[in-house]
C-alpha cells in the first residue's frame, strides 16, 4: 500500500528492461485519460505526462492478496485466491456464515465496509458457484453498482434459482477463457453465455476447445470447483525448562542454539521462511522483556539467526539464573524463487546491505538505525521523517532494488518531492533540530549585518533575497518566516530566518 | 569532470573543517559524486551515514537516493567505532560517511584495514581538533571557506596534509559553480607592482 499515491494517476507497467515495455494496468483516472492495458509505455507517458508510472510486481500482488485472505478469516474460515497465474480476486466460502452477520446481505455489506475502511475499492458478488461470482463481480457490478442508504456499494447476490438466468446474461469474457477461445467466439458472433447455452452442447468442445465446457459447467454448478484456503501461518514454539537455574552465558548460548535448530527444522518441514524470532525468558528474579529479532529479508539460515541472537544477547545480558527459555518463530511465506541472471552481483550486495541493517539494528537497537523519507511539507523541520529500517520492511528494499537507475525515470522514485525543483537545491546539508536564536543582531544594508551564535561573532559578507515560508492556518501553530542564506566574512554559510510575528532572528541550517 | 581525489575501493578520506558552515561536506560530496560516476556506479549507491545529522531534503537534492541510505546515530564512542567498522567490512555498502571528534590511532588503523577488506569507500568528517591526532587515512585535507563572488559559487582553500603515494603540503584555492557543478582552480592575480619593481623602474 502506498497511501501517497491516493488521488494520483497511477499506471503499472512491465519492466523497463523488457523488450517492449507496456501498460499492465491503470487506475480509473488513467483510463479516463485514454490509457489502456497493453498500450506501449511511451504512448501512455505522452498521454499522461504527470502520471505515476510504477513497475508491475505480480509476486508482491499475490503476496498481498494472500495477506488479505488471512484477514478475511474474520468473515469466514475458508478464504483463498483465484486459481490463476496472476490472481486478482479473493474467493470467500461464506456457506453457513451469513447468520452471524444478520443475513448474507449483512455479511456482504460488512465485507465491503471492511475493505473500504482499509482503503480498498472492491467489487464483489455472492452466488452458489465460484465461476458465476467471479463473472458477476467483474461485469455486472461494474456497470450497474447498487448502493445502500449510506452510499456503500452492494454486492450482487444471486440465489440458486436465479443462477442459470443470471449466468446466461453474462458476457463470454466472464468465463475465464483463453484469449484464443474468446477471439473465436467473437468471430462467430457469440457474445453472451446465453447464446452459448442455446448451441448443442456436444458441438462446443470440437469447435471451441474443452476449457469452454468446463468453465460453463463450473459457472452453472454442474462441476465442482475446489477452493484452496489460505491458512495464516501458525507460530512454531519450543520450550526448555530446568529444575535449577543456569547462570553461565556459554550454557545459555548452547541452549539457544539447540532451540534454534529445533524451530528451524520445523520451519523447513513446513517449507516456510521467517522474518521474526522471539525469545522469552524466566529468571530467578522475574520475567525480563522478551527478545525480539526482526529481519529485513526472510531466512531459514541458522547461522544468520544465531549471529543476530548473539549480537542482541551481548547488548542485553540477563540478570540472575535462567529457569526457562521459550523460543517462538513466526513463519512467513516462502520468498519468490530467484530468477537466474548472468550478473547476480547486485542481488548479493543487496542481501549484504540488508544483513548489515539487521546486524546494526540488533546491536544498537532498532531505533538507532533509521531510514528517511521526504514529506510534501513547506516547514523545513517537517519536510522529512525518519523511521527504523526494520519497520519499513522488505518491500521498500525491493522497490529500491528494482530501480537500478533512479535517474532514469522522473517520477517513480517514490519520493514526493521532485529533484528538479530548483528552489530546494539550495537547502543546507545540516538542519538544526530546533531553530537557535542568534544574539547581538545588527541590521543594515543586508537584512542582517552581524550576529552571534554559539559564542562566535559573525559579520555578514553577503545575504540572499528572502524566501518566505508560511504554513497553513489550519495548523495548531503556523509559521511565518523569511529565510535568508548568508555568507560570513570568513566564508561560512548559514541559513537564518526572521520570525515575522516576533521579528526574532534564528539560525536554522548550516551549509556543511 | 574529474574529481580532485579519486575515491577508489578501500580508500579512507579524512576531511577536516576549520569552522562551522565551511561547506566541507558539500565539497566531499562533490568529490564522491565525481568519483562514483567515473566508476560507472550511480550516485544512488548504498550508504551508511554515522552521526552525520544530515538533512534528508538537502541530501535528496544532491542526488543521494534516500532509500539506500542507512542513518545511524550512536552516542557511545565504542559503538560508533564498531558501527563504522561493520559498514566498512560489509560488501553491500558503497560508501561510509561518519563524523567523529576523537579517534585513536588504533581505531583509525582498524578502519583502514576494514575498508581494505570490504573494498568500501569511507569519508571521515573531522573538526580542527583532529589535526592533533595521527591519521591512517589515505588522504587528509583541511578545508577553509573563503568569501565568494556570487551565491551560486563557493570558494575554498584546500590544504593537502597527507596523501598516499604523493607529496603533502600543496595548497590550492578552488571555486565550485553550483549551476554547472564544475570545480575550477582559482588563478591568483599577480601583484601588478611586482614586475616594474623587479625591472628597477
Amino acid at each position: 500500500m502506498q497511501p501517497e499515491l491516493k488521488g494520483q494517476i497511477v499506471i503499472l507497467h512491465t519492466p523497463l528492461d523488457s523488450r517492449s515495455p507496456h501498460v499492465v494496468l491503470g487506475n480509473r483516472k488513467s483510463l479516463r485519460q485514454g490509457v489502456q492495458p497493453g498500450m506501449p509505455l511511451a504512448e501512455a507517458r505522452s498521454l499522461v505526462p504527470r502520471g505515476r508510472f510504477l513497475e508491475h510486481d505480480p509476486d508482491a500482488d499475490r503476496e498481498r492478496l494472500r495477506e488479505l485472505a488471512w484477514e478475511c478469516q474474520r468473515f469466514t474460515p475458508r478464504a483463498g485466491l483465484e486459481e490463476a497465474d496472476e490472481p486478482d480476486c479473493l474467493f470467500l466460502d461464506v456457506t453457513g456464515c451469513g447468520h452471524l452477520f444478520g443475513d448474507i446481505r449483512g455479511l456482504c455489506l460488512q465485507i465491503a465496509r471492511y475493505f473500504r475502511g482499509r482503503g480498498y475499492w472492491v467489487k464483489g458478488a455472492c452466488s452458489p458457484t465460484w465461476g458465476a461470482s467471479l463473472g458477476l463481480a467483474r461485469n455486472t457490478a461494474s456497470s450497474t453498482p447498487r448502493r445502500d442508504h449510506s452510499g456503500e456499494r452492494l454486492f450482487e447476490i444471486v440465489t440458486s434459482e436465479e443462477l442459470s438466468t443470471r449466468v446466461a446474461m453474462l458476457p463470454v469474457t466472464a468465463l475465464r477463457l483463453p484469449v484464443e477461445t474468446l477471439s473465436m467466439l467473437a468471430e462467430c458472433g457469440l457474445r453472451t453465455v446465453g447464446q452459448l447455452l442455446e448451441l448443442p452442447r456436444s458441438s462446443l468442445p470440437s469447435r471451441f476447445g474443452t476449457p469452454l465446457l468446463l468453465r460453463l459447467d463450473q459457472a452453472l454448478g454442474a462441476v465442482e470447483e475446489l477452493l484452496t484456503p489460505e491458512v495464516p501461518p501458525q507460530p512454531i514454539m519450543v520450550r526448555q525448562r530446568w529444575e535449577y537455574p543456569i547462570h553461565a552465558a556459554a550454557d545459555i548460548e548452547l541452549v539457544l542454539r539447540e532451540l534454534l535448530e529445533r524451530v528451524l527444522l520445523e520451519l523447513k518441514k513446513r517449507q516456510r521462511v521467517t522474518q521474526e524470532l522471539r525469545v522469552a525468558w524466566k529468571t530467578e528474579t522475574g520475567e525480563p522483556e522478551p527478545l525480539v529479532i526482526r529481519l529485513l529479508k526472510p531466512t531459514q539460515s541458522a547461522d544468520k539467526l544465531g549471529e543476530l541472537l548473539s549480537l542482541r544477547q551481548e547488548r542485553f545480558p540477563l540478570s540472575g539464573g535462567v529457569t526457562s527459555i521459550e523460543m517462538e518463530l513466526i513463519p512467513s511465506l516462502r520468498e519468490a524463487a530467484k530468477r537466474n541472471t548472468l550478473f547476480e552481483q547486485d542481488d548479493t550486495r543487496e542481501a549484504e546491505f540488508a544483513h548489515l541493517i539487521e546486524r546494526l539494528s540488533q546491536r544498537l537497537g532498532e531505533g538507532a538505525v533509521m531510514r528517511s523519507r521526504l514529506q510534501p511539507e513547506a516547514q523545513p523541520e517537517l519536510a522529512a521523517t525518519s523511521g527504523p529500517w526494520l519497520q519499513t520492511g522488505i518491500k521498500t528494499l525491493r522497490r529500491a532494488s528494482s530501480r537500478k537507475n533512479p535517474n532514469r525515470e522522473s517520477e517513480p522514485t517514490g519520493e514526493p518531492l521532485s529533484q528538479s525543483n530548483a528552489l530546494i537545491a539550495t537547502r543546507p546539508l545540516r538542519l538544526l533540530p530546533n531553530p537557535e536564536r542568534v544574539a547581538n543582531c545588527i541590521l543594515g544594508s543586508h537584512a542582517l549585518e552581524h550576529f552571534r551564535w554559539r559564542g562566535h561573532e559573525y559579520r555578514v559578507h553577503d545575504c540572499s533575497w528572502p524566501e518566505r515560508i508560511v504554513t497553513g492556518w489550519w495548523r495548531e501553530r503556523s509559521v511565518h518566516r523569511d529565510y535568508y542564506r548568508i555568507e560570513t566574512e570568513g566564508g561560512a554559510r548559514f541559513w537564518v530566518f526572521q520570525d515575522l510575528e516576533n521579528h526574532q532572528w534564528s539560525l536554522h541550517g548550516v551549509y556543511e | 569532470m574529474e574529481p580532485l581525489w579519486e575515491l577508489g575501493s578501500g580508500v579512507v578520506q579524512e576531511w577536516v573543517a576549520t569552522a562551522e558552515g565551511s561547506g566541507v561536506f558539500e565539497l566531499a560530496l562533490w568529490n564522491t559524486r565525481q568519483s562514483l560516476r567515473s566508476q560507472s556506479i550511480i550516485a544512488g549507491g548504498r550508504w551508511l551515514a554515522v552521526n552525520t545529522v544530515l538533512w534528508p531534503v538537502a541530501m535528496a537534492e544532491r542526488g543521494v537516493d534516500l532509500s539506500r541510505v542507512i542513518e545511524v546515530q550512536v552516542p557511545e564512542p565504542n559503538e560508533l567505532l564498531w558501527t563504522v567498522e561493520q559498514g566498512l567490512r560489509s560488501r553491500g555498502v558503497d560508501l561510509v560517511v561518519c563524523r567523529v571528534e576523537r579517534l585513536s590511532s588504533v581505531a583509525f588503523r582498524r578502519w583502514k584495514l576494514a575498508a581494505e577488506v570490504g573494498g568500501t569507500r569511507c569519508i571521515v568528517l573531522r573538526g580542527a581538533d583532529a589535526l592533533r591526532e595521527t591519521s591512517w587515512a589515505d588522504l587528509r585535507v583541511q578545508v577553509t571557506p573563503l568569501c565568494s563572488s556570487e551565491w551560486d559559487k563557493r570558494r575554498w582553500r584546500i590544504e593537502t596534509l597527507k596523501v598516499r603515494n604523493g607529496l603533502p603540503g600543496g595548497i590550492i584555492e578552488v571555486e565550485w559553480d553550483r549551476e554547472t557543478d564544475c570545480l575550477r582552480v582559482v588563478s591568483v592575480l599577480a601583484d601588478s607592482t611586482a614586475a616594474p619593481r623587479a625591472a628597477g623602474a
